[in-house]
């Protein structure tokens, strides 16, 4: 009898996922990556209630200092006014709706929209409108700023917004995330995000970016070039299953996970996922990954290659040669990685075959490490296990669960 | 023939075996000592061919680039992407330096991208051979959204 018709007790079914640990069985449905609706409820459960990564403050580190960005197809002007502040403002003129900023990335005292001239200070106070008389004398420019974005907060220099009030804190959002933030922090006291990036998109699900950005099982598969060549040359690899076993993958809670890898010197290194759009990857170079949902099969990813402020000219040009070596469009990694997304989002076109298999390492879990290096976490598992994707779907199938009885 | 009809010969020629997958022979177009940079910018500023690139190739790396894409294991090549490389006459723009204006249509799964850009060549003789010893392709499109683009 196939699972399809067998009845289960005592596992969840909601609809995403098929839930059984009793039975080491971990299901992930098709929808989670093909349905418009489950797309919908993610932004608005995510993005507009919840916290999402905007940008790096090294990036905007003078007053003046300027970048765009744009979640979920809306522009906004990430700065830093001429008192410090940072400031994330809707990239709208209130008159007439134009962009007031063009420019990428730049540094500014004020935006000037180029319709009908309005003039904003970079704190989002409207200065000036041209021909001021042709307005009532009651003309509330105050009332006319840029609009700001509802929440924005940092936390080790990491900036993030949230779209609509809440009550949850950044602290609390970021959870057990962010003591292993602090573990990556506390490496480089003098963190800085380059001003160059990798941007790319593909046509598919942002999940499966998040997931693939954890993903060491694929690793001597989609990625076998890149480690042929890495040995030819005798640098390290990562590909032998019996190495990675020795090695953890630690969901956190909260939709956030951690795959730590380590090195003879003790040393630890992560990719660190900050749900639902950041990951901080240390290895195979730097780099600060923000993921944009831009539709159910539509995404954006921007890669910043960071160094520290103390790095010599020695390590910091490595850092980039690895960089650019395996991050991006035209780097020898992640065009790879692009081509399986396409083969996924084929696969999760058949309505007959509609569930992924998680249930790699569900016989090899954990919940403590004896190791003082490693904060604490909700489960753990092997570098190469799906622990990171089980927590992570049971977290998204019972928020959009949540969220649908309450809207019902 | 002409000094410019011997550069144009040699641009055209590294486009068709682009093209054509003919990765050893392409490789052989280079110096010993050459480098293939993409800078961050378009058009690059000064600053922008130090530091972080979009890539920067010197000869070992171009042969590992060749190896991956003739390795029949690169999984971007499953199934092989057809492109094709629009490459215009050059232009002398200094010492040893010709300038081009390029395009690249790529078709993969079923989609096609248009990449297009200008690109600076610096020429060599080496083995009474004239080669590319450098070549700084600045790329105009402001991002990848194919995911992907190979080397022009």
């Amino acid at each position: 009898m196939s699972r399809e018709s067998k009845a289960i007790t005592g596992c969840v079914q909601a609809g995403l996922i098929d839930d059984c640990p009793q039975e080491k069985v971990f299901r992930l449905h098709r929808n989670a990556y093909v349905a418009p609706e489950i797309f919908d409820l993610e932004m608005d459960i995510f993005f507009q209630q919840g916290w999402f990564y905007v940008g790096h403050e090294s990036q905007i580190a003078s007053p003046g200092d300027f970048m765009q960005v744009s979640p979920l197809g809306r522009p906004m002007i990430l700065c830093r006014d001429q008192e410090g502040i940072i400031r994330l403002l809707y990239n709208r003129c209130r008159h007439r709706g134009a962009m007031v900023c063009t420019a990428k990335s730049g540094n500014r005292r004020s935006f000037v929209c180029p319709y009908h001239g309005w003039a904003y200070k970079n704190s989002g106070e409207l200065m000036a409108v041209p021909d001021r008389e042709g307005y009532a004398d009651d003309f509330s420019m105050e009332q006319l700023g840029l609009t700001a974005v509802e929440r924005v907060a940092s936390y080790r220099g990491f900036i993030f917004a949230g779209l609509a009030s809440s009550k949850v804190s950044l602290e609390d959002y970021l959870g057990n995330a962010r003591l292993y933030l602090d573990a990556v922090m506390d490496k480089y006291p003098a963190f800085t995000v380059q001003k160059a990036k990798s941007s790319y998109g593909y046509v598919g699900n942002w999940k499966m970016q998040v997931e693939n950005t954890l993903d060491y099982y694929h690793l001597p598969f989609v990625h076998r070039t890149f480690f042929d060549m890495r040995r030819k040359h005798g640098e390290p690899t990562k590909t032998d299953f019996a190495e990675m076993r020795k090695e953890h993958a630690l969901y956190l809670g909260g939709g956030h996970g951690t795959v730590v890898t380590m090195e003879e010197s003790g040393a630890i290194f992560q990719h660190l996922l900050i749900f639902p759009n950041l990951v901080v990857l240390e290895k195979p170079a730097p780099q600060i990954r923000v993921i944009w949902p831009e539709a159910v099969a539509r995404t954006r990813v921007e890669g910043w290659c960071f160094t520290d402020a103390s790095d010599n000219e020695a390590a910091r040009t490595k850092k980039f040669r690895d960089y650019e070596l395996f991050y991006g469009a035209t780097g020898f990694g992640t065009p790879d990685d692009i081509q399986i997304f396409d083969s996924c989002s084929r696969g999760y076109q058949i309505p007959e075959s509609p569930w992924n298999d998680l249930s790699r390492g569900m016989n090899r879990e954990f919940n403590t490490l004896e190791d003082q290096r490693f904060p604490p976490f909700e489960v753990g598992g092997s570098i190469s296990d799906d622990t990171i994707y089980r927590g992570l779907y049971r977290y998204l199938s019972q928020v959009l669960n949540d969220n649908k009885k309450v809207s019902e | 023939m002409g000094l410019m009809a011997e550069v144009s010969s040699l641009i055209q020629r590294e486009a068709q075996l682009l093209d054509g997958n003919r990765y050893s022979e392409w490789l052989d177009l280079y110096t010993s000592d050459a480098i293939y940079q993409i800078p961050p910018g378009y058009p690059s500023a000064p600053d922008d061919t130090e530091g972080l690139q979009t890539i920067l190739l010197d000869r070992r790396k171009l042969e590992d680039y060749a190896h991956r894409m003739s390795s029949g294991h690169a999984v971007v090549s499953h199934p092989p992407p057809r492109t094709v490389r629009l490459v215009s006459s050059p232009l002398a723009c200094g010492e040893s330096l010709f300038s081009v204006a390029w395009n690249l249509h790529l078709v993969r799964n079923d989609e096609s991208s248009l990449f297009s850009g200008r690109t600076v060549y610096e020429i060599a003789t080496e083995a009474d051979r004239m080669k590319i010893r450098r070549k700084v392709v600045n790329v105009a499109n402001d991002s990848f959204s194919s995911g992907y683009m190979p080397l022009i």
